[in-house]
């Protein structure tokens, strides 16, 4: 393992606009649009632009110790639009060898225990995004069982779903059930990080959602990444002795300095980059831009999920 | 004979075949060998001096007040869902002071330790973190909310109001069953039901020493007026209800109207710049603290529940920022866990350093692996409940009751997701006696005790409860769907030693200086009652005149042109009524048989009297606090026509609809007359006037339509209809006798503002009330209402009106329509800007 930490430096723009069918009187949002502080990564700056200017705006860390910011506009508008300007540093991070991992029954055990960490615990639950079902729960069992390297496990899940399954923006929406992104085997990044947690959790094991951004533009002689115009959505998993470990099912591996974290939650409604509450407004059209460019081009190697191996 | 003797055989009329509890139950009303407990040994003799007849007589008596004071409760998840009358056995659960000083020791160590592990789990989380509560149990809890965390300042008090079930195992000892920490219920129909003990029981009340609860409801009033921020003199407070059809919604009422609050729902508050309003007719008010009905997780849909749509967007950032105070603070829900009782006693001695007084019903919880262990073991002996809290899908399953295969399949699916499972021992209840209408039997009981945290920091308790017992054969269902009925519960004093009002004598905030405020919801009601209680007036008034022309076997002409009223009220149906066939009789009666059914009892038909009457109820259900008691209850008779009107056939009896209606529009009337006489003349009558105005406008605009522009011939019969329908034949008759001319009815039904049923009288009103509202922001928009109240006045009064209404001159036809619609405008206009300045405030 490289022990010398690179660190690539991030300057991002991410616009919302919001094009209302009637003017909104009055409305509240939540925005979750500051990048956290992590060992790994470190906000440097960070500044929202609001049109209409908002009446008033405060920031707060939510319970997850994500930075929420509320703000409303009281004035009659049509369109809203929220730019959120950030620059941040990511710090490539240690890998953990699959060898090392415990076994699935070994971290149930572990978190059965007192002393285990307790904010883990929450994560271990079905959520209304992730909910449990018997399709899920058999899908899930192939890949979990009692004696399985929990790290690999999680791989080959991810791995499964990048092969198996097919992005596709139009096949869902934020309402779609993952009972349904399983049987028809498509959705977006949100879908397959929600189904990758759900199955996990399905078998008492932790997983996270955690909300993002990706390198817009591939340094050359890569491919660019999918889902890299909008927010992306991974998956970490709670390895005992080790800690969180995040894995992107959507491009099947294993995160690294290409990956920028907002937020993260049990699932996406944790999270949500921009949640509001109108009055008036009837029909609303969201557009999003998200762009983020490197300061520094060189780009750590990838590590493949298929490379993955013991 | 003995005094004791005597007893025995009073007794004996009612009971001593009857009341016979079973052998292994402890009885709260006599012991083993049949004596009296002692509870009961002052109260019954009182209570049964006389025969079976008088119990039943009290019971009729009892469940009259129920029905005139419209003390109901709703109904959902059920194929007959829908209101219903409360239901109260006369016979009451007496304990004595002493007990009751038991209670409220324990309850208040119940409260002060609910309090501190609400606090903590939204705080420190010390209890995690050293493994005296299970993080899996608070973290994976659907009611632990996440937006509540770090909010509670040091010396913040999270529980204000607790209650909790109560019951008495075979050996005597209390138990607590479950707590109501979020949003209890219960303290409006404890206080209806000792109101109504007083009214059916009075001379017991006089001869004993019950303690009386009134006092509680006043210091509960005070405690909530103090919990406003210091520099708020006299703050603004609002109840929270989901709304009408909400299960306690009665209750909601009940509770804000005695304590001179505002009941609100989510929709009638709105916030801006982190702090919360009403909408009232004066515009924004800030409200300073909430007594919430509604559930925690459905306050704030844009930080909790997204899909609530009864909430206030926002709420949450305003407690944040410590400018409203809620009681309870949302997220108490967290402490009904019921898998949260298995370490409750654990919690205890490491909070509060003591040992619970009143222990809870033994719980495990199978998250942990001996005690799910112990669990499967005895399964079929336990009472199986969701761990995180109960769900539609999800209800307490006696195990018991299961066979062998069901046991076994519930075992395999709590070994597969234990967390969600908790256990419980059931309890033997003790018994007390319930009047079943023919004599007394024993059923087993709970009471639900209430308590808040007083303004001087203490906890008090009701001196009385809510009882509950269950249908026979159902020992732990005490819900009214099963038949469970309430009780009053009422605690004995015999050394006058109990102290009920530890706090504060609270005179001195009795009389507060705010002044009443109208909310916009409520205005908007009041306006729409005056419209519905109008509306129905019109059409009970059209088929009337239809009905009585036909049985007093009028002329045909005069039919004809009754049939002509109805035109106005289903314009669809125009054609069909104006060709209507009176050749052949009994076809004729078949036919207009149907057109009147549709009118009245069909509900497919949104303007039909069922229709209106159902939007009437509805209303007035959500005003009846506003208006005066007499005016209220006489709106209550209003129901019970609903159902004569739904069964109605009218072909196949016209005299019957006839008497019925004539009954409906007496009572009608005499609601008119208390409007007239019973209220002050404030926003209130206002607003329900201006409904009662603008309907009636739309009404006699819509019929002089239907006569003159549709223009039969002119004939006598019209004009007498118009006459009749608009009360004025008698004056008409006395100022020009029998000679009908158009002029003259024109004049009098359109133009006379002496005429309360004049078009005009009406028009004049509707410019006059508007001099009486606030104009509280002085927009263009009281320009435009008084632009448009002046027009509409000014037109109906114009000299060119009787000319056009001409019908002689058949060119006059188009200028009429012209008028005609134009008033119509008018008066929609009049109606949209009142709904926009005083109903829809944003």
């Amino acid at each position: 393992m490289e022990t010398s930490a690179f660190t690539t430096q991030y300057t991002i723009d991410h616009l919302t606009e919001y094009d209302y069918e009637f003017p909104v009187s009055l409305s509240h949002h939540a925005a979750h649009l500051k990048p956290l502080d992590l060992a790994y990564q470190n906000c440097l700056e960070h500044q929202l632009f609001i049109s209409p200017t908002p009446s008033t705006i405060h920031q707060n860390k939510d319970y997850f110790g994500n930075t929420v910011d509320f703000f409303s506009v009281e004035e009659k508008h049509s369109q809203l639009s929220v730019r959120s300007q950030s620059s941040v540093n990511v710090t490539q991070r240690e890998i953990p060898n699959s060898k090392l991992s415990p076994s699935c029954d070994e971290v149930i055990a572990y978190l059965d225990r007192f002393d285990s960490p307790i904010e883990v615990q929450q994560y271990l639950f079905a959520s209304e995004a992730t909910t449990h079902s018997p399709l899920i729960s058999t899908f899930a069992h192939t890949y979990f069982r009692p004696n399985h390297n929990f790290l690999l496990a999680c791989s080959r899940l991810a791995f499964d779903i990048f092969e198996e399954f097919q992005f596709d923006s139009t096949a869902t929406d934020t309402s779609t059930p993952i009972d349904e992104v399983l049987s028809q085997r498509k959705g977006v990044c949100q879908d397959f990080a929600h189904l990758m947690i759900a199955c996990i959790r399905s078998c008492n094991l932790p997983a996270r959602y955690v909300s993002g951004y990706i390198l817009t533009q591939a340094p050359e002689g890569q491919e660019r990444l999918i889902g890299a115009d909008a927010t992306h959505a991974w998956v970490s998993i709670y390895l005992p002795g080790f800690g969180w470990v995040d894995i992107d099912p959507t491009n099947a591996q294993m995160c690294n300095t290409d990956y920028i974290t907002i937020a993260i939650g049990r699932d996406f409604k944790d999270v949500s980059p921009i949640k509001g509450s109108v009055i008036g407004g009837g029909k609303q059209d969201i557009s999003v831009k998200v762009t983020v460019t490197p300061k520094t081009l060189k780009s750590p190697d990838k590590i493949p999920l298929e490379t993955y191996e013991i | 004979m003995t005094e004791r003797a005597n007893e025995q055989t009073e007794f004996d009329i009612i009971s001593s075949e009857q009341y016979s509890p079973s052998p292994d139950a402890l009885d709260e009303f006599v012991s083993q060998s049949g004596e009296l407990k002692e509870a009961w040994k002052d109260v019954w003799p009182k209570i049964h001096q006389d025969d079976l007849y008088s119990f039943q007589k009290r019971q009729v008596i009892l469940e009259d007040i129920i029905k005139d004071n419209g003390i109901t409760y709703n109904i959902h998840n059920q194929d007959d869902a829908g209101s219903r009358l409360w239901m109260m056995d006369q016979l009451p659960i007496i304990f004595d002071s002493e007990e009751l000083s038991f209670l409220h020791k324990g309850l208040r160590q119940r409260f002060i330790l609910l309090n501190a592990i609400i606090k903590d789990f939204y705080g420190e989380q010390k209890l995690l973190k050293e493994g005296i509560y299970p993080a899996k149990l608070l973290l994976g809890s659907p009611s632990f909310l996440r937006s509540s965390y770090n909010i509670l300042s040091e010396d913040q008090f999270p529980l204000h109001f607790y209650a909790t079930d109560l019951a008495r195992s075979s050996t005597g000892e209390w138990w607590i069953m479950s707590d109501r920490v979020d949003a209890a219920s219960g303290l409006g129909y404890a206080m209806e039901n000792r109101y109504i003990s007083g009214r059916v029981f009075g001379n017991v009340f006089s001869d004993t020493s019950i303690l009386p609860i009134k006092s509680f409801l006043e210091s509960f009033r005070y405690s909530l007026t103090r919990m406003a921020p210091q520099d708020v003199e006299s703050p603004l407070i609002v109840v929270l209800t989901p709304g009408p059809l909400s299960e306690t919604y009665f209750e909601h009422s009940y509770l804000a109207k005695t304590m001179g609050f505002e009941l609100v729902q989510g929709t009638d508050l709105t916030v801006r710049n982190q702090k919360l309003y009403i909408k009232t007719i004066e515009g924004l008010q800030q409200v300073h603290v909430m007594l919430r009905r509604l559930d925690s997780e459905w306050c704030d849909p844009l930080e909790l529940r997204d899909d609530s749509l009864l909430g206030i967007p926002g709420l949450m950032q305003v407690i944040r920022s410590g400018n409203v105070v809620v009681s309870n603070f949302p997220g108490c829900a967290v402490a009904e866990t019921p898998a949260l009782l298995a370490f409750l006693p654990s919690m205890c001695r490491y909070l509060l350093d003591e040992e619970p007084i009143i222990p809870s019903v033994a719980t495990w919880w199978c998250g942990q692996q001996k005690e799910r262990e112990f669990v499967l073991d005895r399964l079929e002996n336990l009472i199986i409940k969701p761990a995180f809290g109960y769900s539609k899908q999800f209800r307490p399953i006696y195990c018991q009751k299961l066979g062998r295969e069901e046991l076994n399949s519930l075992k395999q699916k709590i070994y597969e997701k234990p967390e969600y499972y908790c256990a419980q021992q059931p309890l033997h209840l003790s018994t007390t006696p319930f009047f079943n209408g023919y004599g007394i039997e024993p059923r087993r009981f709970l009471t639900r005790a209430f308590l808040f945290k007083s303004a001087d920091d203490s906890i008090s308790i009701l001196p009385g409860g809510l009882g509950r017992v269950s249908a026979p054969g159902l020992e732990y269902d005490f819900s009214m769907q099963k038949g469970g009925v309430s009780k009053d519960v009422w605690v004995t004093d015999k050394s006058g030693d109990y102290n009920i009002s530890p706090s504060p004598q609270p005179t001195e905030f009795l009389y507060s200086d705010r002044s009443v405020i109208l909310s916009s919801y409520l205005a908007d009601n009041l306006y729409w009652l005056g419209r519905y209680a109008e509306r129905s007036e019109a059409i009970a008034r059209t088929i009337t005149m239809v009905l009585k022309s036909i049985l007093e076997e009028s002329s045909k002409e005069d039919i004809q042109s009754a049939i002509y009223l109805m035109c106005s009220r289903l314009p669809d149906m125009e054609h069909e009524l104006m060709n209507i066939e009176m050749g052949d009789i009994s076809n004729f009666y078949d036919i207009l048989g149907e057109f009147i059914d549709r009118q009245v009892s069909d509900d497919t038909n949104l303007e039909s009297l069922v229709s209106i009457v159902q939007s009437l109820q509805r209303t007035k259900s959500t005003v009846k606090e506003r208006i005066s008691g007499n005016t209220s209850t006489n709106l209550m008779s209003i129901d019970k026509f609903l159902s004569e009107f739904r069964n109605f056939e009218a072909k196949s009896d016209f005299t019957k609809m006839y008497k019925c209606l004539v009954d409906f529009l007496d009572v009608l009337s005499s609601f008119s007359g208390m409007i007239a006489e019973n209220i002050t003349r404030g926003p209130d009558w206002y607003f329900l006037s201006i409904g009662k105005r603008l309907e009636r406008s739309f009404a006699l605009n819509d019929l002089l339509y239907v006569y003159f522009s549709k223009s039969f011939n002119f004939e006598r019969g019209n004009l007498r209809s118009i006459l009749d329908y608009s009360d004025s034949s008698v004056t008409y008759r006395q100022r020009h006798l029998n000679n009908l001319r158009s002029n003259l009815v024109i004049d009098l039904v359109v133009q006379d503002t002496s005429n309360p049923r004049a078009l005009a009288f009406q028009t004049y009103n509707l410019k006059r009330y508007l001099t009486f509202l606030p104009d509280f922001d002085q927009s263009d928009l009281m320009v435009e209402l008084k632009d448009c109240a002046d027009t509409l006045h000014g037109t109906v009064c114009h000299p060119d009106v009787i000319n056009c209404m001409d019908v002689t001159n058949g060119d006059s036809r188009n200028e009429f329509n012209e008028l005609n619609f134009g008033i119509s405008k008018l008066l929609q206009t009049y109606s949209d800007l009142v709904t926009k300045k005083y109903f829809i405030v944003t």
